[in-house]
């Protein structure tokens, strides 16, 4: 995730406060720490209003461990019960 | 045929009921075989119409929702990584968040699971009667 433009910031602010306004649900997914997206935002106070509102009204997952996409490399073939043919 | 049943089914294909129209014939069968009384018999027709619209809806609601691909909690391997929190997920699953309008925000490294799982709890407010984009 970079910094956000101007632009994008706002959209993101409208896209966000609608749902609010329409009591709607959002599933955000982030490789950062909540408290981490306030410096992305150009300015402060539209990060501020956006982010205290989505982060005071909402479940935080975090989601660690390794890498789960190796096991869905083409070609890999799943893992098998080992059989002996000898 | 007979010329009511013809009259039959236009009616049904007329009122938009084609749910009805498709078992029409097999829950007369059981009507004629004494299986079904007369209301047993208009309630398990009513049944079949509304299980294909409520299965044509969900089907409009997947197609909407412009899913990637389609994942569900079903197919998430909580067993990837014992750091995964299984039992917040699972909690999250009965999405009662979704009720009270409140948000669900995934965050951790790459390759986790984060989309495929914000895919799956989609999927599953879709199962429930909600509107979903992806």
């Amino acid at each position: 995730m970079r910094e956000l433009t101007p632009q994008q910031a706002d959209d993101l602010y409208e896209l966000i406060s609608e749902r609010a306004q329409a009591g709607r649900s959002l599933i955000t997914t982030s490789n950062r720490n909540p408290p981490d997206w306030y410096p992305l935002f150009p300015n402060p106070v539209v990060a501020e209003s956006l982010l205290d509102r989505l982060i005071n009204t909402s479940h935080q997952v975090f989601m660690n461990g390794p890498s789960y996409r190796p096991n869905k490399r083409p070609g890999r073939v799943a893992p098998q019960p080992k059989t002996s043919t000898m | 045929m007979t010329v009511l049943d013809v009259t039959l089914h236009t009616s049904l294909r007329t009122l938009k009921l084609s749910g009805m129209l498709e078992t029409l014939d097999a829950r007369l069968l059981q009507a004629q075989a004494g299986e079904l009384g007369h209301i047993d018999f208009l309630q398990v027709l009513c049944q079949d119409e509304i299980t294909r619209r409520e299965n044509m809806s969900m089907a409009r609601r997947l197609r909407r929702a412009h899913f990637d691909e389609q994942t569900t909690l079903e197919g998430f391997d909580f067993t990837a990584s014992p750091k995964l929190p299984a039992a917040q997920i699972r909690d999250l699953a009965a999405l009662r968040w979704l009720q009270t309008g409140e948000s669900v925000l995934l965050h951790g490294a790459v390759g986790v699971g984060k989309t495929h799982l914000a895919q799956a709890l989609g999927h599953l407010a879709i199962r429930q009667g909600a509107e979903v984009r992806f």
